[in-house]
């Protein structure tokens, strides 16, 4: 899961995208111009927009977006608070909104929670053959037992659950753990976490197509 | 500030000298009429005497036994009575008239005089003829004169007065016309909401007024502006606030989810987290009573119970830090009018007034009867009664004890019960506590 988040205060956005790569990769510009270009080049499963920007502003981008017939589920970030400025986001085509300050749980959750519905799942706990996973929190039990796994395992196993019986390239993977924050890919990181993840989740659940990538079947 | 009424101004300015003028208009006539009618009838006087003395003259010389028949009964005249003469040959009264008899020795000097005889005012006129020794007296009542000058001033005073009614008439409805427009931009002014700064507009503007219309203009113009301004400060200004906060409690829960594991970290990051929160609070207070302070509350149909009910249930879902005891007594279906949203600020704010300040194990009642009485009641120390008259001032913390607060909650929720025309009442509550009674108009 990779988010985009459109913030002109660095400290809010520095802060923010730190917050959110507990559970996703996040991309973080300034402006709707940047995020344009963002867009352009990458695949975001959200995108996390502030309303007050410099130049074009929130809601102009959002405008632009619905208008180009995007699906892309997004939350508006505001420090208005008054019903109309929550009107008008909403009918403009966010599909939630938040206002400034506002608690990184709630951030998160509502995240999942737009990510979830996006991919038309209503169920926020994911249930297959022996495992149970709650992106939201990133709870995932195994036989009922709990399972700790690191920020970039839950990242990758995020985007192989998500796209259940579907073959994920590689980088694919990798566009959906690493930002741009990140440094130093290596070629065989994503390799690195599967293993991991085979050894937690047993043998067989992963499942490595030659030359193509991984999937988890159904 | 000195009031006038510019309709009786001009009432006052038109009328009186009108009135002054036909005043001296009458006067003048008076003394026009008194004089014209005096020289006719001394006219007729001598006239008079003359025909009496052509008439009579041949007579009283050759006959000494005369007399004149004026007295013929059927050919009378109410006027005649006051109308009389007398005739003297050699100083021997030969005849008279009937009206002339009670006049008796009095004998009036030669020419015109005025005399005053048996109680009666008498002009009268002697004419001496010195060849044949005649003399010729006729006399006339003032009466008739005073009269005639009587009825020709009253024919003249009545219409006068006709004259001078209608005239105010005309110029109290005139003046009422003319003012029309004036009352009806008052009117259109004194029916506007406090809110409504739009220019007024006038289709048909007198040009004695039109400056005055557009000065008005300007200064709403200017008004507007700095309302606007203001409001567009405080937006401004919540951006401003509410972002560095933003980024001070997301980072602060970016680092206590990364840090918690030590003790001594996660208490220093719970008490950054709640000074954040502080601070977050008190500028949400400040912006919304900014806010409310330059919006118009829209009044409509609000569910109270409703209201209640959920800020109850609110309140008891953060009772996170102790045990609270939220009693509620609701009566459902009690609407009012007013705005939802700041209904709901006022209510919350002295909710979480009374848990703030409740005791220990804080009790707090919350009782809506279905006359409309709400009655918020907690167990805390209450108040003083000095306290009780200044907790509604802004920045008034009653509580010494240290609890956080921004001692604006109260001042807000007394603006909004202001707007709504309620008021909050503060009792004591027995037997300790605060009771805070609202009186509702229900609809």
């Amino acid at each position: 899961m990779r988010i985009l988040l459109v913030e002109d205060d660095t400290n809010l956005g520095k802060a923010t995208a730190e917050g959110l790569r507990e559970n996703y990769a996040v991309d973080w510009v300034p402006s709707s111009e940047d995020a344009e270009d963002a867009m352009a080049t990458n695949n975001y499963s959200a995108i996390i927009l502030d309303i007050n920007l410099p130049g074009a502003s929130g809601l102009d981008m959002l405008t632009t977006l619905r208008r180009k017939n995007n699906p892309i589920p997004v939350l508006l970030l505001t420090a208005r608070d008054s019903t109309h400025h929550k009107i008008e986001g909403l009918n403009t085509g966010a599909d939630d909104y938040l206002v400034k300050p506002f608690d990184l749980d709630e951030l998160l959750a509502r995240c999942a929670a737009l990510i979830r519905r996006a991919g038309g799942q209503t169920n926020p706990v994911i249930k297959h053959r022996n495992i149970t996973y709650e992106p939201a929190s990133g709870h995932l039990e195994l036989d009922g037992k709990s399972i700790v796994m690191s920020g970039r395992e839950r990242s990758v196993f995020n985007c192989l659950i998500h796209n259940i019986d579907r073959t994920v390239s590689k980088d694919k993977i990798i566009a959906n753990v690493y930002d741009w924050s990140s440094e130093n890919i290596e070629s065989n990181t994503i390799e690195v976490h599967i293993a991991s993840l085979r050894r937690k989740l047993g043998r067989d659940l992963i499942k490595t197509i030659r030359g193509v990538g991984y999937v988890i079947e159904k | 500030m000195k009031q006038y009424s510019l309709r009786n101004r001009l009432i006052s300015w038109i009328g009186i000298p009108i009135i002054a003028a036909i005043i001296c208009a009458l006067i003048a006539s008076y003394i026009v009429t008194k004089h014209e009618i005096e020289e006719v009838y001394d006219a007729q006087l001598v006239h008079s005497a003359k025909v009496l003395l052509q008439l009579t003259e041949h007579e009283i010389t050759e006959d000494e036994d005369f007399r004149v028949g004026l007295e013929n009964e059927d050919l009378q005249h109410r006027y005649e009575r006051n109308i009389g003469f007398r005739i003297w040959h050699h100083n021997v009264l030969i005849t008279q008239s009937n009206n002339s008899m009670h006049f008796d020795k009095f004998e009036a000097p030669p020419g015109f005089s005025d005399q005053h005889v048996n109680h009666q005012d008498w002009r009268f006129f002697v004419y001496l003829s010195a060849e044949n020794g005649i003399k010729i007296e006729v006399s006339e009542r003032y009466e008739i004169r005073y009269e005639l000058i009587f009825e020709l001033l009253t024919s003249l005073i009545i219409p006068a007065f006709g004259l001078i009614l209608c005239i105010f008439i005309i110029v109290y409805f005139g003046a009422k016309q003319v003012l029309k427009p004036v009352v009806g931009i008052s009117d259109d002014v004194d029916s506007r909401n406090s809110g409504d700064l739009s220019p007024i507009i006038a289709n048909k503007l007198p040009q004695e007024i039109a400056p005055l219309i557009q000065a008005l203009n300007r200064l709403l113009k200017r008004i507007e502006d700095s309302f606007k301004r203001e409001r567009e400060f405080t937006d401004h200004a919540a951006h401003e606030l509410r972002t560095p906060l933003a980024a001070m409690k997301t980072q602060t829960q970016v680092l206590m989810k990364k840090y918690s594991n030590k003790k001594d970290n996660r208490a220093g990051l719970e008490n950054l987290s709640a000074s954040i929160d502080r601070a977050t609070h008190l500028v949400e207070q400040l912006l919304s009573l900014a806010r409310l302070q330059h919006e118009e509350l829209p009044k409509e149909r609000t569910d109270l119970s409703a209201c209640l009910r959920a800020l109850a249930a609110a309140a008891g879902s953060q009772k996170d830090q102790g045990n609270f005891d939220i009693q509620t007594d609701i009566a459902p279906d009690i609407y009012v009018m007013g705005d939802h949203d700041s209904i709901s600020i006022m209510l919350g704010n002295i909710i979480d007034n009374a848990l703030k300040y409740a005791s220990d194990k804080p009790v707090i009642n919350i009782t809506l009867s279905s006359d409309g009485l709400l009655n918020i009641i907690d167990n805390g120390p209450g108040l003083s009664d000095e306290d009780k008259s200044s907790v509604f001032n802004r920045f008034v913390r009653a509580d010494k004890s240290g609890k956080t607060g921004s001692g604006l909650g109260l001042s807000i929720a007394q603006w909004i019960a202001e707007a709504h025309n309620i008021q909050i009442k503060l009792h004591d509550n027995k037997p300790s506590g605060l009771n805070v009674e609202i009186l509702w108009r229900t609809i």
